[in-house]
């Protein structure tokens, strides 16, 4: 078969236009072509035996350059086209000016502080001076933004803002390791803060304990170099991508499920936005419910320590980053790789005929199909000290949980009754209708559902739900469970 | 390699036409005359929103035009391409996809003017390992 080399690639071919060489794939002809010339074999492979960046291998007008084409089987006939890749542009620029740079001074105990960036080439005193003057926004201190502030304060990154409108729980302390047994029910920005103070007093903090909203997400971004996102929702996510977007800030994002985490970096000299890659939020059923939460403990280490390190980066002005692409990572099998995130012209904000204007909040529960809507028959709610004196008193009642089968391994009821909420409208023989029956899930949302889906199937009994669910049950409830675990 | 003053213009015109994006193209001419005597401006490919600070040559376009090139005895040299707000250095990128043996100029756009221009070649270094 007959390969044609562009003249860029002759030099490494004996200056020949047209080659013959025996084979019906890529990749036995490239085998066959390395065979006579060897000396071409460096020129076109990495030392790792990838191909390399400047060839583009061509059958006809169609490019088969990646390795999963080159065991097609070709035509006799097919025209192979050796051709190089010519790609490139301007170098990565760092976010922070020269002007602002030069602003900055260091004191002695800096020197010796940050002796270990000062030693590498690509950061040395003018990428720690970017640092210093570098205003960075982290929003969320929990499980992401654990990492990502106490990284970028240790790093020295002269203004940090946090924002969270939460206070910190038990069960925080799991995978949010900027907060300890100490800060429980304290606001986490006031925890975040004095983690930050332990590490360097002299950086200068700035908290907002507020929940980030359509609203406030202007005036909270506003100023600084850098969003970081380390939100756990889908609602605070598109506020401050849109907010970024229209202030052209750029913004590192982050994210985990499970075992499983995400980071990318959208608006990045008006490169593509998070809407450019998800229009919208998931479609109802495919948002992943309160059941299907966790994440395993070191995972938002993982991947808080990537925008972390992506940050420096953009403030330094090296490297290659995750601008218009998306990392996963997969923590359970160590799987990793990059996708591209394309600038979509049909981008609701930054496309070419954008549809949204300004920054709203997203009605999520409307969305889930979770809210109650006013002309529906409204659902009867249960405090959860109420049922507890019902428990007690050992009123005839059926309690029916719905949750999946692994939630309920924690916090399990007595004598309740188990349908998965799939199986309930026909399943409703198993319930007495002259008793009350109340629905129970873990944060009384699914429940209600279940309520509403019992009633279209026909059943009249009553019921009830457990409001808050578990998760507000539980101190009443089950206050020793951890003992017969 | 020299470039004439007239394909400087032609390059520089080109440059500043497509600023704030990257503009590209093919240097052509005679190898043992190191001399570059036709331009031809290409398209840069690179995607909506990613042009001006990217850029793209189709591979079919540069198959074209070699073939059509030697017809008039004329061959590939090289290439330019433009940093729009940027010195004239290579990035990274350009670096890893620069040909050994070609030759790749680069012009720095500022605020709609050019102001500097470069060329770059990439040397092949293979080093013969002992085994």
């Amino acid at each position: 078969m007959k390969i044609y080399i562009s003249a860029t690639l002759r030099g490494f071919f004996g200056r020949h236009e047209k080659i013959d060489i025996e084979g019906n794939s890529i990749r036995s002809l490239l085998k066959g072509l390395t065979d006579e010339y060897p000396d071409a074999k460096e020129a076109l492979y990495e030392d790792d035996g990838k191909l390399r960046s400047f060839i583009q291998i061509y059958v006809g007008e169609e490019n088969v350059t990646s390795e999963d084409r080159w065991d097609d089987v070709l035509d006799g006939d097919s025209e192979v086209l050796l051709l190089p890749a010519i790609a490139g542009g301007a170098p990565v620029e760092s976010i922070i000016s020269d002007e602002r740079r030069k602003e900055v001074s260091f004191d002695d105990a800096e020197i010796d502080r940050f002796n270990k960036h000062l030693m590498l080439r690509e950061i040395g005193v003018k990428g720690q001076k970017r640092i210093k003057a570098a205003k960075v926004v982290i929003i969320g201190a929990g499980a992401l933004g654990s990492p990502v502030i106490q990284y970028l304060a240790a790093a020295g990154v002269g203004e940090i803002k946090v924002v969270d409108f939460d206070e910190v729980s038990l069960g925080n302390l799991q995978s949010q390791v900027i907060h300890g047994k100490r800060d429980v029910n304290r606001p986490k920005v006031a925890s975040a803060k004095d983690t930050i103070k332990g590490i360097n007093p002299k950086l200068n903090i700035v908290t907002e304990n507020v929940k980030v909203e359509a609203d406030n997400v202007a005036d909270i971004i506003e100023g600084y170099d850098v969003v970081v996102d380390c939100t756990d929702n889908y609602k605070a996510r598109y506020v401050i991508n849109d907010a970024c977007a229209f202030s052209g800030i750029p913004l590192v994002f982050g994210a985990i499920y499970q075992y499983e985490g995400q980071v990318g970096i959208f608006n990045l000299n008006h490169g593509p936005c998070f809407r450019c890659q998800f229009p919208a939020p998931p479609p109802t059923g495919l948002v992943p419910t309160c059941a299907e939460g966790g994440a395993i403990s070191p995972l938002p280490g993982i991947i808080g320590s990537i925008q972390a390190n992506e940050v420096l980066k953009l403030i330094i002005g090296i490297g290659e980053h995750l601008d218009g692409k998306l990392l996963t990572v997969d923590s359970l099998y160590l799987h990793s790789r990059i996708l591209n995130v394309h600038k979509n012209d049909r981008c609701p904000i930054c496309g070419k005929n954008p549809s949204i204007f300004e920054v709203q909040d997203y009605d999520y529960d409307d969305f889930c199909g979770l809210k109650e809507e006013e002309e529906e028959i409204p659902i009867e709610g249960i405090e959860p000290d109420e049922l507890a004196e019902r428990i007690e008193r050992g009123d005839k009642m059926t309690i029916v949980d719905i949750r999946e089968p692994h939630e309920r391994a924690i916090h399990r009821f007595p004598d309740v009754v188990v349908i998965p909420i799939g199986q309930l409208a026909r399943r409703q023989k198993e319930l007495d209708p002259d008793i009350d029956t109340i629905f129970i899930c873990k944060e009384g949302k699914r429940s209600i559902l279940a309520i509403r889906t019992l009633r279209e199937a026909g059943y009249k009994g009553p019921m009830y739900n457990l409001k808050g669910g578990i998760d507000a049950a539980k101190d009443i409830i089950f206050s020793n469970e951890g003992a017969w675990l | 390699m020299e470039i004439h003053e007239a394909e400087r213009v032609l390059i520089y015109e080109h440059a500043e036409s497509e600023y704030p994006d990257e503009c590209c193209g093919v240097l052509l001419g005679i190898k043992e005359d190191s001399l570059v005597c036709k331009i031809v401006p290409l398209d840069n490919t690179d995607e909506y929103g990613r042009r001006n600070i990217h850029y793209t040559i189709n591979p079919l376009d540069i198959y074209k035009l070699e073939c059509e090139a030697a017809d008039e005895g004329l061959e590939i040299l090289g290439f330019y391409h433009s940093h729009a707000d940027y010195p004239a250095i290579p990035s990274a990128e350009d670096t890893r996809y620069m040909i050994p043996g070609c030759s790749y100029v680069i012009v720095s756009v500022d605020k709609k003017r050019c102001v500097d221009m470069r060329i770059y070649e990439k040397e092949a270094v293979y080093d013969e390992l002992d085994i």
